[in-house]
Formats: C-alpha cells, structure tokens, sequence
C-alpha cells in the first residue's frame, strides 16, 4: 500500500525533486510534511535536565509547580466541602471511603466512588457539574506568572498580560497557556501525560495532519509561497524505533480541516498570513472527540531544518467551550478529575476569565482565547488525492461520538444559557452505572447509592464503557 | 502390576478412598527417552499461554543486547532461573489498522489472534490457543483449561472467535473439581466400561446431528455461520465423548492431589500469591497427565486491578495517577507492580518445570506464551508491547535469545509459536499483522 503510494506520488515529485536538488531563483518549489507532535505550548522556566528525586523544578512559570487536583483524601474532603447539601457524615465517608478494602477491586471502587462524587458538585442536588460547571464554585487554578511564551501576536496590540516569544517578541497572544499552562497532564518537557498519549495516538493512526508548502522562488527565501495544511486519509508511518519516518507519501484530504493561506519564507522560517479562519485537525486521543480544530485570526510558522524536517507553532483564537469540551469530555469529566488530577471546573473558570478574543457583538462577552500549539513534522510528500478523500469512518466508534457531541452540545446549551441541562445517554458521564458495579461489597455501598447522585436517563444507556 | 503413566496408589484414610498418581517416571519412557514405552508414542507438547495485564516498563525490562548472551533486566530478574528455557522478545508492535485503539484490549487481541480486534472485548477469530489445540489435543480428556488467578472467569484469553469466549475455573477448588472430579474415570482400574451417562450424551448428540442439515437450510449466511460454529463445538465435545468413551491407549495414571479448600480468590497481592501455584500446580499436573495438553493461566484483566492492601491506587490507577519520576523517568510504584506480574509468571513456570518428564521437564515439553495488553500502559502505548516465551516444545524451539523485532508486527512471535508447536502453517495474523515471517533464528 505504502509502496503503491510512494508510485503514485513519484511522478508528481520527480520534477520537484529535480527542482529541490537544484535550488534557483524563480523555480517552482514544494516542500511537504507530516505532523508527528502537536501538542499545547505550555511550559517554561525549568532548568532544563534539572531535577532532583522525584520532582520537577517548578520553574519560573508555575511558581508552585504542577496543578494536582482530586489524588488524596484531602483534595476530594475540600472539594465535596464546597456543597453546602452535604452533610459533614457523608462528606467524611466518600473522602475516606471506611472499608474500602472490601471491595473486590478496591482501587478501582475508590476511583468511581470519587469520580461520581466530583461529578455532583452543583450548588443543589442533582446538577452534573462537567455539563453544568457554571452551577459549581470555582475550585481555582493556579495561572501562569511567567511573561515568556510561545505563540503569536493576534491583536497586533502589546497587552499587559501578553507573552513575550522566547526570541523577543512582544504582544504574543497565548491566554491559553496563562490560563490551563500550570496543569500537570499537559506540563512537561516531553513527558507529560497527555501530550504523550495525544501524540502516541496520532502516531498510531487516529488521525494525521499534513502541511505543504510551495512556490515559485527559492524554497528558502520566497514572498509569496503557499502554504496547505490539512488532514490526511494514509495513517502515518514509523521506522523500527517507532520514529515518524521521512519522506512517506501522504494524500491530503480537503475537508473541513483544511485550509490554504499565503505565506513567506525567510531563511527557512515560514510564516503565513493571519486569516479569520484556520481549519486543521485538533488534539485528540479518542476517536469520539478528534475531529475539526478552528482557529480564528489563525496563524502558522514553522523553521525548516537542515534535514527538511520542521517545528514551529500553530496558533489563533479557538472557542474556550470547543477546547474545554475537548479536554473535559474526553473521557468523562469525573475521570479526568481523578485519574489525570485536572479539574474540569476549574478550567471552565479559568478559559471563561482568561478569553480574550471572538467577541460577540451582542453579549459583550469574548467567546474565543488565544492559544498556541507546537508541532513538529517531518518530511513528507504530500500530494493531492486522486479522488476526494474523507476522514476515514471508525463504524464501532460512531455511536461514541454521536454521544460526544450530543454531551457537548448540552454543555453548550447550559453554559450560554444558565439552564441547567442533563447527562446524555452513551457516555460515561458521571461514572453512570460503572460506579454501581465496582462498588460491590463495599460495606458503604448502600449508603453511597442512597447518597450520591447519579445520572437518569429518559431513554435506556447506551454503551457506558469507561475509556 | 502394569506401571505406566496412569497408574494410581490407592489406599484407604480414615474410611475414605485416597488415591494419588505417580510423577512420570523415566520406567514410563522408553530408551530414547523422548516417547512412552507403554505405546510408543512421543511425550505430547504441550501448549500454554500466561496472561498479565499492563504490560511492563521499557527502560526496565528491554535488554540492552540482542541475541544469546543478553543480560538480565531488573524486571525479568524474578525469570532468571528459567534464563536459559526462555526467548525474551522486544520492539514488537500492534498495528491497529483501521480499528478504534480499544484501551486494554488492541493489544490482547492482536497478541492472541494476530490481528487487531473490532469489536471491545471480543477477538476477531479463534485464539492461538485454540488453534493449536485444534492440533495438539485430539485424544486429551479436555481440548484446553482456562484458569484465572484473580478470580473473575470472564478473565480468559481463550476463544473460538467473537463472543465466543472460553470461561475460566475461578478458583483452585473449581478447576480442581474440573480436572479431577466428577466425570474423571479412572482408566486403570480392571473393571473399567464406558460411563453410561456419556453414553447418552453421546446418543443425544447423535440425533441432533441428525437435523442439523434440515435446520442449516433455512438460515441466512450469518446464522449458518454462527450455527456452525456451534455445531463446531458439538463436534468437539463428540470427540471428547468419544475420547472418554474409549479406554484411552495410556491408561491412566494421574496424581491426584487432595482437594483444595475454598480460598479467598481475588486481585489482592497476596491472594494470588497463594492461589497461583495451586492453580499452576493443578494445570502442571493435567498436563503431565494428559487430561489436557492446552493450559491458559491468567492473573488479571487487561488494565490488571492487582493490589496491594493499604495502597489506595493499586495498579492500573497507579499507571494513570502515578507521575514519571523525572529522574528515573518510569513510575516506580508501576514498576514494582510490573515485578510482581514477572514473580507469578515465575511461580507459573517453577510448578511446570518441577515436574519431570525423561530428559526433560514438563516446561521443556511446552511452550508458554506470555502475553499482555498494553507496552506502556500510562498512554495505553501498544508500540514495543512484550512478548516472553518459555519452554522449547520439545526442542523444537531455541531458547535463551532476546530477539528484537525492531517494530515487526507481534503476530511474527505467535507464527513461530505455531511453527514450533508443529502446526503446519504459513502464515498468521491479519491485515497489516499478516505475517509469514516467523523468527526462524529459533527454529531448532
């Protein structure tokens, strides 16, 4: 298959080759590139190879370190103690969960015990709060107090609170990273959780983006280059070590990730100009919520190194609902909580009053914020597909993202409304009835059902599989 | 007296018939060592799989060097013993295709089938245990034994294809009582006649084979396919009849062990420290006795719920909550919990190695697959997903190699366990994991 694509794409590319091989003045160039990271830009300040055992530096950023949120007895204690429905007996039974040992599987009791648990912190009863987070007391998230950032300068203003650019650059717009840059799945020098499983799973085929780029002058120095980036049908390839490897062929697909922008190359630096809307593939590591990451006043630039390979950063205003139900909802709110120590209330606050961009002319109110990714590509030959491609259907994973969009939806709904909404069916959206199975045994089982809230479904739930 | 393989000490203990079998002894064999003097027949290889979930860390169990004289990790050092008797393989890879990656059950599947799976929780096609007990298990009381550790008998890796899971005995008392309970006839005694009530399962089958053709007629193509695979096990289970109702050419001489009493059975640490080398005694014993020549032990689901008590994490939510250690750059509470998996799988191998069989043991007269889900399992990674193989079928297979697969698809291993196993096929797996590449470097 590989082979039969590298045929096809010969052709094309045998005459740019012969034009690459020949670098000159006013010649067509193409250059082409599969993304093999793409992850946020957080993270700055730490030394880096410093640590001592067990812990990171915090760096100059994140002055106390990562944000962990819901990884003890304490952490879960302050937060069912925002809810002035609970009573101090339940607050102190789930925190400490009595005869936990009980259970067949224990840890796995405590960790749907606890995500049902976060997942009711409306200010009454029966509010979900990862559909409805507006109804729960902001927990607080620690922001980014450093001035360097990644990014661009969106607004073409210097603002108060913008990011200087490791080279200097004043006004770059990333309230993103000031807002969520200190939360510890996301925060990290290559190692942090999600970045790692986002990027694995790219590189395993969930999706692939793909950029190229071409002129007519020198492919190093050219003012009116183009520049294509979009999704690709042809899953991406790696060598033995579980490299992305270079000069693969891939099509590229033009769907709704897709977008085409003028650019300038100078010394190899490739920047585009800023358009109102940027389409590419967003962060996923779930079939159910990949799909279209659209960036307003979006930007890209990106260094081309020796060996043709590339990095830089993609940026612009995305929706703060889009990228706090991406995060949030990825697997459930609850999860995220106790499994990966982030809060998702606390990052609706923190989007809400760090958006700084789309505003709406009629509320007043910015729907957007500024955001920065970094990627890194390698060479590739990106060709245009022979016939027109789409993003390739997973059919066991549809009804998944049927129910990811329908949560997401009601999120939105309840988020622009101040009406409280419920749990969708087909998700595991408040532990719903996972958290009923693994508790069997416990000697506070009883109790916790009787106590805790639950989803209710009008129609029967469809596949709760935790993920 | 006839002294062969299933010859039975009898005797009487406190009014109660005790009978115990004899360990096999080299009087059974003949003078090449290799084959039963009573029938002439060679020891038959057995075939075993071992299931953890979680996988294992990279930077602590890959061996630096490659081939023969590889040096010992820090978590295959509970397999130092069995060195010699074992191939070590890195870098395989699962390649999903155009499947979900299905979080704890890709890599299963493609580990068990060759092929990434469809469907959560289900394999795409028969497991290759099945597919070498097709082979392998004519003429055994049992085609194959499934057992799980941790107490859960949906925790079987062992199925005809689809929903069509094998379960396994949950506790040491019901594959006990499976082996060597009800239904076991002793083949040695001079009185010996077919069980009637066999008889009439055998009669009732009979006549349902007689309507199978009228039935199959009027389904469609997937209820035909599905009703075949359902006459397929009727099949068998005649042929397990038919086994049972002949006196078998090696009369019987099984030791049988006391009953084990009933145990607490669960993911807890120390529970499964216990009830694994009952269970692997057990199945050790079936093997040598030839009640079954396939024998799966598990010791957790895929994302393994094993725990320590008093650690509130245990360790699947330890591979999500626990941080990289920026020093070290693994989980080291992971890591401990990794050792513990190799720690059983070495307990698993001890009980097969602690019985001889001619020249050998019954380890050297097997293959033991051991298998798991994820390579590293904090991002569900399926790339360098371990694979580790004990025994030599019979010399069939090299061993003491780490081989590196340098991102071959995994399915290469289960090839040359089939090779190994005699099975005569050329290639294994699907999509992009069809292979007909096996490590021939191991071939003996």
């Amino acid at each position: 298959m590989i082979l039969q694509k590298h045929l096809l794409a010969f052709s094309s590319a045998t005459a740019i080759l012969a034009c690459l091989s020949q670098p000159a003045a006013s010649a067509p160039w193409v250059r082409g590139f599969v993304v093999g990271t793409y992850e946020p830009a957080f993270r700055y300040g730490g030394r880096t190879g410093y640590a001592r055992a067990g812990e990171i530096e915090p760096g100059s950023d994140c002055i106390h370190g990562n944000t962990i949120h819901f990884s003890n007895s304490e952490q879960i204690r302050r937060a069912l103690s925002f809810q002035p429905w609970r009573s101090p007996e339940e607050i102190k039974i789930v925190s400490t969960l009595p005869g936990l040992e009980q259970a067949k599987t224990p840890d796995q009791a405590r960790f749907m015990i606890w995500d049902r648990a976060m997942s009711y912190r409306g200010w009454r009863h029966g509010i979900e709060t990862y559909i409805n987070p507006f109804a729960a007391q902001d927990p607080g998230q620690p922001e980014v107090v450093s001035r360097i950032g990644d990014g661009f300068n969106l607004d073409g203003k210097i603002g108060a609170h913008d990011f200087v650019s490791p080279d200097g650059e004043k006004g770059i717009d990333n309230a993103l990273y000031r807002a969520w840059g200190c939360d510890a799945p996301w925060r990290g020098n290559g190692n942090a959780t999600l970045d790692m499983r986002s990027n694995d799973k790219m590189q395993e085929g969930l999706y692939t983006m793909v950029i190229r780029i071409s002129g007519n002058q020198d492919p190093m120095n050219d003012k009116d280059a183009t520049l294509e980036i979009g999704y690709s049908p042809d899953k991406i390839v790696k060598d033995a070590r579980g490299i992305v490897t270079t000069d693969f062929s891939y099509r590229i697909a033009k769907t709704a990730q897709y977008t085409k922008m003028k650019a300038r190359v100078a010394n190899g630096v490739v920047e585009t100009e800023q358009v109102a809307e940027l389409h590419a593939p967003r962060i996923a590591w779930f079939y159910d919520h990949a799909g279209d990451a659209e960036f307003h006043q979006g930007r890209i630039r990106l260094a081309i190194d020796a060996d043709g390979n590339a990095k830089g950063v993609i940026g612009g205003y995305r929706s703060w609902r889009d990228i706090y139900a991406q995060n949030t909802f990825a697997q459930d709110g609850g999860q995220q909580g106790v499994r990966e120590h982030e809060d998702g209330v606390a990052l609706y606050y923190a989007l809400r009053r760090n958006a700084d961009g789309m505003r709406d002319s009629k509320t007043g109110q910015n729907m957007g914020i500024s955001t920065a990714y970094r990627i890194t590509a390698a060479a590739a030959y990106v060709v245009d597909a022979s016939k027109p491609a789409e993003i390739t259907a997973l059919a066991p994973e549809e009804k998944r993202r049927e129910a990811y969009l329908r949560i997401v939806n009601n999120m939105k709904k309840a988020t622009t409304t101040r009406i409280v909404q419920d749990v969708t069916p087909g998700t595991s959206e408040g532990a719903y009835p996972n958290m009923e199975r693994d508790i069997t045994g416990l000697p506070i089982a009883d109790y916790l059902l009787k106590t805790l809230d639950r989803p209710h479904f009008d129609d029967p739930p469809g596949p709760q599989a935790s993920k | 007296m006839k002294l062969d393989r299933r010859f039975l000490l009898r005797g009487t203990c406190q009014g109660a018939l005790a009978v115990m079998g004899l360990p096999f002894l080299d009087c059974f064999l003949d003078n090449k060592g290799q084959a039963l003097a009573a029938t002439g027949k060679r020891i038959p290889t057995r075939f075993n799989t071992f299931f953890y979930g979680l996988g294992l860390t990279k930077s602590l169990w890959v061996p630096k060097g490659a081939g023969r004289n590889y040096e010992t990790t820090e978590q295959l050092k509970p397999l130092e013993a069995f060195k010699q008797k074992m191939n070590v393989f890195s870098g395989s890879r699962v390649m999903i295709d155009d499947n979900p990656n299905f979080q704890h059950w890709s890599g299963v599947g493609a580990s068990a089938t060759g092929m990434s799976p469809s469907k959560n929780g289900q394999f795409d096609s028969k497991t290759i245990d099945q597919t070498i007990a097709d082979v392998i298990s004519r003429g055994a009381r049992f085609k194959s034994i499934a057992a799980a550790c941790a107490g859960d008998p949906k925790q079987s890796y062992s199925s005809l294809g689809g929903p069509n899971n094998l379960p396994a005995e949950a506790s040491p008392l019901s594959l006990y009582t499976r082996l060597f309970g009800s239904g076991f006839q002793d083949p040695s005694r001079t009185d010996w006649k077919p069980n009637p009530e066999i008889m009439l399962q055998q009669s009732v089958l009979s006549v349902v084979a007689e309507d199978r053709k009228r039935v199959t007629q009027r389904l469609g193509a997937s209820d035909q396919a599905r009703l075949d695979q359902y006459f397929t096990s009727v099949r068998e289970s005649e042929q397990q009849i038919a086994a049972e109702l002949k006196r078998p050419d090696i009369e019987a001489k099984v030791e049988i062990p006391t009953a084990p009493e009933e145990m607490t059975v669960n993911s807890a640490l120390p529970n499964m420290r216990k009830v694994l080398p009952l269970m692997a005694r057990l199945g050790a014993l079936a093997l040598a006795t030839d009640q079954t020549r396939v024998f799966n032990l598990s010791i957790s689901e895929p994302g393994s719920q094993m725990f320590v008590p008093g650690d509130p994490l245990g360790y699947h939510q330890s591979t999500h909550e626990e941080p990289l250690d920026p020093v070290l750059a693994y989980q080291p509470r992971v890591a401990r919990y990794n050792v513990y998996s190799m720690e059983l799988f070495a307990a698993f191998l001890k009980e097969l190695d602690a019985i001889q069989e001619g020249d050998g043991t019954l380890l050297d007269h097997s293959l033991v697959y051991g298998f798991t889900d994820v390579a590293f399992a904090k991002i569900h990674a399926l790339d360098g997903i371990p694979v580790l193989i004990a025994g030599s079928a019979s010399g069939r297979m090299k061993t003491g190699h780490h081989i590196v697969g340098e991102g071959s698809p995994v399915s290469r291993v289960g090839l040359t366990v089939q090779k190994a196993m005699g099975l005569s096929v050329d290639s294994w797996g699907g999509g992009s994991m069809e292979t007909k590449s096996p490590y021939t470097e191991l071939m003996a």
